[in-house]
């Protein structure tokens, strides 16, 4: 009930629409511009394309699950508005979890109508042989959302106003999409780290596992990996490396909802 | 019925409430006063959960902190700022409610009681102060829990509001009804029984009756000459050749009579000032 109320609310929200039409149109025009380069040089177009598709992700899918989240709550907390929600016969861990799930449901259907557009183009273009690998994109683009989203409620849960909320996820989307990576680099090269372990290092942080995971399936040149993704797959095969790094999201989008239900009943009284 | 056990709640290092017991018979409609910072929000907000506490809340015999769910059912919350899911209409606030209650979502019937009848498509940001509090009274009233709580009631409500207010004060007979403010001017004639807060401690629990009955006013009058006045009636000062007398309420007329209607000013004295009076 709370969660269909929510989605209802969301769809209401200047941000997540502004960051559903921008991210719509960038996979748009990055589909369209590989279309173009289809035709002169042929299938490795799309993997380009899909390589565009999936740094587009990394930083708009995480966007709005973080900025998303992260107003709901601690926006009605300083309004008071979460007062009114918190004194009717429901349960917190209901509130939470509906909230998260109707927020999920925005959040999703922002993700599926941002790829919607791209993969008309490319199908339309490139024909669907690659399908499956464009379903993993999203299905994992999906994952990637959630991960983020559950980040951005805990954020919320914790941040005393809105302002604060939305200042911290905007720092976790920082961290997550440069910081991380950059540290975990810089790490390899200082600490001569063998690749398995840059490669648990990378894949704890949930936009790289989103990272490898969607290209190790859609793309079939593993090259664009780079040298950590290549020990994935010589691992566990490309598949593999996907589901495995699907579980790496899973367990960011349990775990970030666990620890802001926790915070969110902490705060919240009996 | 209400029970506040040697409830305690204590925030940031500081005691908010210091070991508060109120009992509420079940219909009886309580006034908790007391000056800001008093404690008497956070007196109201453990009824629905919104504060942790130690001690014992029952709301209609049923534990809040052990069922909190139930608890909340039985309890409509008006809090002192009203609030609702900004993204939201009037309508669908009610409506909202009325599902979170487990009633079928019929939002136009209450909306026109809460003589908000033409504004339930409008956003609840886009209501005024007043609309909003009527909403939430409104809203608070779903489900036709047993106990209501108003926090500071008659704040942002102008003249017609607070006549409204008080038409529904009257109108919740059977109810247990608790009402908190920080000036107990007029509610004393619409509750049964009123309780001072101060600093986080209970410091007077007297029967409105003893107020309504201590009640006087003072009239300042200019007499040709001084009548004869009922016993009761006390002098306080004589100025400039006005008269200044403490009159109760039920020798008012008679008082009036006397003087020929002449009386230039009347001064009521303040409810506080009443409850120092019962306590001596």
């Amino acid at each position: 009930m709370v969660a269909s109320w929510d989605v209802r609310a969301a769809l209401r929200d200047r941000w997540l629409w502004a960051l559903t039409v921008a991210f719509g149109s960038m996979t748009l025009a990055a589909s369209a511009v590989a279309l173009s380069g289809l035709r002169v040089v042929g299938l490795s177009s799309f993997d380009r394309a899909a390589a565009s598709l999936v740094h587009l992700s990394m930083l708009f899918v995480p966007l709005l699950g973080l900025v998303l989240g992260s107003v709901w709550i601690a926006g009605e907390r300083e309004s008071r508005a979460l007062d009114f929600l918190l004194a009717q016969p429901l349960d917190r861990r209901a509130l939470y979890v509906g909230r998260y799930l109707g927020l999920a449901g925005a959040v999703t259907g922002a993700t599926w109508l941002g790829y919607g557009t791209a993969g008309v183009v490319l199908a339309w273009g490139a024909g669907t042989d690659r399908l499956p690998g464009f379903l993993w994109l999203v299905l994992l683009s999906t994952l990637l959302g959630l991960a983020s989203l559950s980040v951005g409620l805990a954020i919320s849960a914790a941040a005393p106003n809105r302002g604060r909320a939305l200042g911290a996820a905007l720092l976790a989307w920082l961290a997550l999409t440069v910081l991380t990576d950059l540290g975990v680099l810089a790490s390899a090269v200082a600490l001569r780290l063998p690749a398995a372990v840059v490669l648990s290092l990378a894949a704890a942080n949930p936009v790289s596992a989103f990272r490898m995971a969607a290209l190790a399936v859609v793309t079939r040149t593993p090259e664009i990996l780079g040298p950590v993704g290549m020990v994935a797959i010589d691992r566990l095969g490309a598949t593999g490396t996907a589901v495995a790094l699907s579980g790496v999201l899973l367990v960011w989008a349990a775990g970030g909802l666990g620890v802001g239900l926790r915070r969110f009943l902490r705060d919240s009284g009996p | 019925m209400i029970a506040w056990r040697d409830v305690t709640v204590r925030y940031r290092g500081q005691t908010v409430l210091q070991g508060v017991s109120v009992e509420v018979p079940a219909g009886q409609k309580l006034a908790l006063v007391g000056p800001n910072g008093a404690g008497k929000t956070t007196l109201l907000r453990t009824l629905v959960g919104l504060v942790p506490y130690s001690g014992t809340v029952l709301v209609d015999g049923v534990d809040a902190r052990g069922r909190p769910v139930e608890a909340r059912r039985r309890v409509g919350y008006v809090p002192q700022l009203v609030a609702f899911p900004p993204h939201l209409t009037a309508g669908e606030v009610v409506a909202l409610a009325q599902e979170l209650r487990g009633l079928p979502p019929d939002p136009a019937p209450v909306l026109q009681g809460a003589g908000l009848g033409p504004h339930g498509r409008k956003r609840v940001g886009e209501l005024s102060g007043g609309m909003l509090r009527r909403l939430g009274v409104a809203v608070a009233q779903l489900g036709d829990p047993p106990v209501l709580v108003l926090d500071e009631p008659t704040s942002y409500l102008d003249r017609e509001g607070e006549a409204w207010l008080v038409d529904w004060l009257r109108s919740a007979a059977g109810r247990t009804v608790v009402v908190a403010s920080h000036q107990l001017r007029g509610l004393e004639r619409l509750v049964d029984r009123v309780v001072l807060l101060d600093a986080g401690r209970v410091v007077a629990d007297v029967a409105a009756e003893d107020l309504r009955r201590l009640h006087w006013v003072e009239v300042v009058a200019v007499p040709s000459d001084l009548p004869d006045l009922p016993e009761e009636v006390r002098v306080l000062a004589r100025s400039n050749g006005a008269l200044h007398l403490r009159v109760p309420d039920h020798r008012l007329r008679e008082v009036l009579e006397a003087l020929d209607q002449r009386a230039v000013r009347v001064h009521e004295p303040e409810p506080e000032e009443l409850i120092r009076e019962v306590l001596g």
